[in-house]
């Protein structure tokens, strides 16, 4: 079963997918109308931003086509994930291997990157 | 409540009074300046009387957005506006969150005049605008504020824009902050907050913002969006700007003899040290996640960083923006990232200009280099160029935002502080109307030569930014003919060619004009954003309902750029005010081959700039003629009661 | 054989793990260049060079600098390149 899972720390803050989705229906952008599917909590000294997603994964208007979420598709940092249980998992384990070669990957997913970037050897200290 | 994008409000606060008041401006104004910038240079036209003292109570803050803020365009921009303490227009942007939070709590704009006779804070929400005291957070610094008034507040999405003690102190250049790290209004909007006492400024609102054609809407977005995401945009910058980190330009520009070393008496850098304070060692070894501003569709243009071991361990902060290494690096001989890291971080703590601080510390170590200072001067603090006490100018900074000992001097900035030292030392303050210069070079580059020394803020490439296609082979002639664009783009791009700087400054300076009075944001005009506004224009439509023909969209910058100009010539600039800093135009680049910014070649090319805008040769005033064609008599009809030669 | 300077910037130093480097080649052309460099460093070509029809990528940047003379946008992948020079990726 398809749903939105979150990746925290690599939430920028930005709120696209809160501001979208609030509009979706109404074609009003108010991040607090209570019937928006997801929101980001921001933690006081804006150290951390955590969206919560109170959504099923059906989305009212798939912006980017092929029943991917609006908020998953204009997420620019890939801290939203659409998918089963086990593709989020996989994805998480992309994350956590991409981050062991570069710094890059603090700030973004590897799938949202779209240029090439090497990994190193495993016994070769720094690639 | 619902807002809708046509009409425009404006929240007068009179602190001498302690009276708020609630008023919409013209309809009209939506068409003809667009908002935010726009709007702001129409008010400080109509409303800053000519000599007024910048420190006092007819001096009027402007804090306002525009009518697509709060959608996913608007970026949080906000435009902080007044006159400056050096007489300029003191215009900035910075973003954020609060411009969306402004809106939705039913204000565009908040025009704050007097000065109250205590600190005070607004506290703005929905419908209700409370004057508070503020005497518990006076004195606090930029973090500490953020924190007091969060937890007064008590609501995790209020937001602020408030001063940091060198604001509170007047000192020059001081811009007002929020989020902690974002900033705007270096030309003195923090010097004149501070001057009225007004410590911050506290918004929430509940509303909605709804764009008048919706589908139009998201078409024009899809549009927009490609063009400026890291997966599609053809722009070389949006990768480095928008995720990897804009510091790497320290590398970049090293080749091109566009490094300012030691105050700027070399324009190259030993290559090692660039690599060492660039954007890839700042990345892999401090940088702990990205942040964003409103709907920004980037992943990382700012990011936070954390120091975790060393004499620094422990300083965290963010937002080292592009040319931070570079000033703090090359410009004062220091390849220690920790210590460029640590020294900008003082200055959004304390409220300071990096510039301001920047520049000053490379004049003063010049000074101290060639025997005007002292150690006896100075605090007992070793100022060479070099950095060797670290310790010692981290705690200088502190002492500039709070004018104590050798800070004191500083505090007046590079100009100030040369005309009461002397000994020929006005020579090397790299300024340009009294405000010091930002992160990009002169001698190689006429194009920034020239809208550094225009611009009516003082030295702001924000004003002009990017001064370049997204790549050289994206865009022909003849593409930019179809675009009413009339330029030679090989020649205008030719760093040492005058040819073509004039017309293609004009176009740049229309253009940002209208990008920041929408508002969105200049780093995101990337690709073909540049030179062709279309994309722009139809989320202008979409979002306003408002039609209006693609010529007349563009003439709005066009009516912004004179507004602009016409406040300069009012208080006294004239054409001899828009020059490089003394170094440029008499010191020869020691490496490269570069000479000096010749007289005759600068004058060449504002006889361009000046023509091509329809403004006097002789004075930069715009002309009768110019003025009557944007609409603007009335601004033409002012000039001349104040006794100024508006040429036909 | 030629030597080349070779400064690699940002994202095009997470393909090669270094910074810089000196280089010495055979390769007459840019075009020759990125496929050498794509022997070593895969994936290098791919920054600079459309893999379906060739053309540049418009998000990506080499710039060429003759010895004693100022850095300049290469566009052409069929330049020559001149012994001593230095290119900048990025």
């Amino acid at each position: 079963m398809k749903r939105i899972y979150v990746i925290e720390d690599l939430c920028n803050g930005c709120r696209l997918c809160q501001t979208f989705c609030s509009s979706l229906k109404t074609g009003v952008f108010n991040p607090d109308d209570p019937q928006t599917g997801i929101r980001v909590l921001k933690m006081p000294g804006e150290e951390q931003d955590i969206p919560l997603v109170q959504c099923s994964g059906t989305c009212l208007r798939s912006i980017g086509g092929n029943e991917e979420p609006t908020c998953v598709t204009l997420c620019p940092t890939g801290a939203l994930i659409y998918g089963n249980l086990e593709f989020a998992r996989s994805r998480r384990m992309e994350l956590a291997a991409a981050r062991e070669t570069h710094g890059l990957f603090k700030v973004l997913a590897p799938w949202k990157w779209p240029f090439p970037w090497a990994r190193p050897q495993k016994d070769s200290g720094k690639a | 409540m619902i807002r809708d994008n046509k009409v425009q409000t404006i929240l007068r606060v009179d602190l001498s009074l302690g009276k708020t008041r609630l008023e919409t401006l013209p309809e009209e104004w939506t068409a003809k300046y667009i908002g935010c910038r726009g709007v702001h240079s129409r008010l400080l036209f109509d409303e800053v009387p000519p000599k007024a003292d910048p420190f006092g109570p007819d001096n009027i803050l402007y804090i306002g957005t525009g009518p697509l803020e709060g959608t996913p365009i608007g970026m949080g921009r906000l435009s902080v506006a007044c006159k400056s303490p050096r007489g300029t227009v003191a215009e900035g942007s910075c973003g954020g969150f609060f411009g969306p939070e402004l809106r939705r709590a039913g204000i565009d704009y908040i025009a704050v005049s007097g000065k109250a006779d205590r600190p005070v804070y607004l506290w703005l929400h929905d419908g209700e605008a409370e004057i508070r005291d503020a005497r518990h957070l006076w004195g606090r610094k930029v973090n500490e504020t953020d924190a007091l008034l969060r937890e007064e507040l008590s609501d995790p999405d209020v937001q602020f824009r408030y001063i940091g003690p060198a604001g509170e102190n007047l000192v020059h250049s001081s811009p007002i902050f929020g989020n902690r790290d974002n900033s705007g209004g270096r030309a003195g909007c923090g010097e004149v907050m501070g001057s009225k006492k007004l410590k911050a400024i506290a918004v929430r609102g509940s509303g909605g913002i709804r764009v008048a054609d919706y589908e139009g809407f998201l078409k024009a977005y899809r549009n927009f969006h490609r063009r400026v995401a890291v997966a599609t945009s053809r722009d070389v910058w949006t990768p480095i700007w928008g995720a990897y980190g804009a510091p790497v330009i320290v590398r970049v520009f090293n080749d091109q003899g566009g490094i300012m070393t030691r105050n700027a008496q070399e324009m190259h850098w030993d290559e090692e040290k660039c690599n060492r304070v660039s954007a890839e060692p700042y990345l892999e070894k401090y940088v702990t996640r990205a942040k964003a501003c409103f709907c920004c569709p980037l992943p990382a243009c700012k990011k936070q960083h954390a120091i975790r071991s060393g004499p620094f361990e422990g300083f965290r902060g963010g937002n080292l923006w592009a040319a931070i290494p570079s000033i703090f690096g090359p410009l004062l001989d220091n390849d220690d990232l920790e210590l460029i890291i640590v020294m900008a971080g003082m200055c959004n703590q304390y409220g300071l200009d990096v510039f301001h601080v920047a520049y000053t510390l490379a004049w003063a170590m010049e000074c101290f280099e060639k025997g005007i200072f002292t150690q006896a001067d100075t605090d007992g603090l070793d100022l060479r160029f070099g950095c060797p006490d670290k310790a010692g100018l981290v705690e200088l900074i502190r002492k500039i935002a709070l004018r104590e000992g050798f800070g004191d001097l500083l505090a007046r900035g590079c100009a100030g502080a040369s005309k009461i030292v002397g000994k020929g030392s006005e020579k090397f303050a790299l300024v340009v109307k009294g405000q010091e210069l930002e992160g990009i070079a002169h001698r190689n580059s006429y194009m920034v030569a020239l809208g550094v020394a225009v611009s009516e803020v003082g030295p702001d490439h924000t004003r002009w930014y990017p001064p370049h296609p997204g790549h050289p082979a994206l865009l022909k002639n003849e593409d930019l003919a179809s675009l009413g664009v009339h330029l030679d783009l090989a020649k205008a791009s030719q760093g040492r060619n005058p040819e073509e700087k004039g017309k293609v400054l004009r176009w740049f300076t229309m253009s940002r004009a209208i990008v920041e009075s929408l508002p969105s944001c200049v780093f995101l005009v990337r690709d073909t954003l540049g030179f062709d506004l279309h994309p722009w224009h139809d989320l202008f439509q979409a979002v306003t309902g408002i039609q209006m023909d693609y010529a007349e969209f563009i003439r709005a910058g066009e009516r912004v750029m004179n507004l602009d100009r016409a406040f300069l010539v009012r208080e006294g600039f004239r054409r001899a005010d828009d020059r490089p800093p003394f170094r440029m135009a008499n010191e020869d680049v020691p490496d490269f081959g570069f000479p000096k910014l010749d007289a005759a070649i600068f004058d060449r090319m504002l006889d361009d700039y000046y023509q091509a805008n329809g403004w006097s040769l002789k004075t930069s005033i715009p002309r009768q003629s110019k003025l009557e064609e944007l609409g603007l008599g009335d601004v033409s009809r002012d000039l001349e009661k104040c006794g100024m030669e508006v040429e036909p | 054989m030629i030597r080349l300077k070779l400064r690699y910037l940002a994202h095009v130093s997470m393909v090669t793990g270094i910074l810089q480097e000196f280089h010495e080649t055979r390769a007459t052309s840019l075009k020759t260049l990125l496929d050498e460099l794509n022997q070593r460093y895969h994936g290098f070509r791919d920054l600079f060079i459309h893999s379906e029809g060739g053309g540049i990528n418009l998000n990506a940047m080499v710039f060429y600098q003759p010895p004693g003379k100022i850095p300049a946008p290469m566009i052409d992948l069929n330049s020559p390149l001149q012994d001593g020079a230095t290119l900048t990726f990025w």
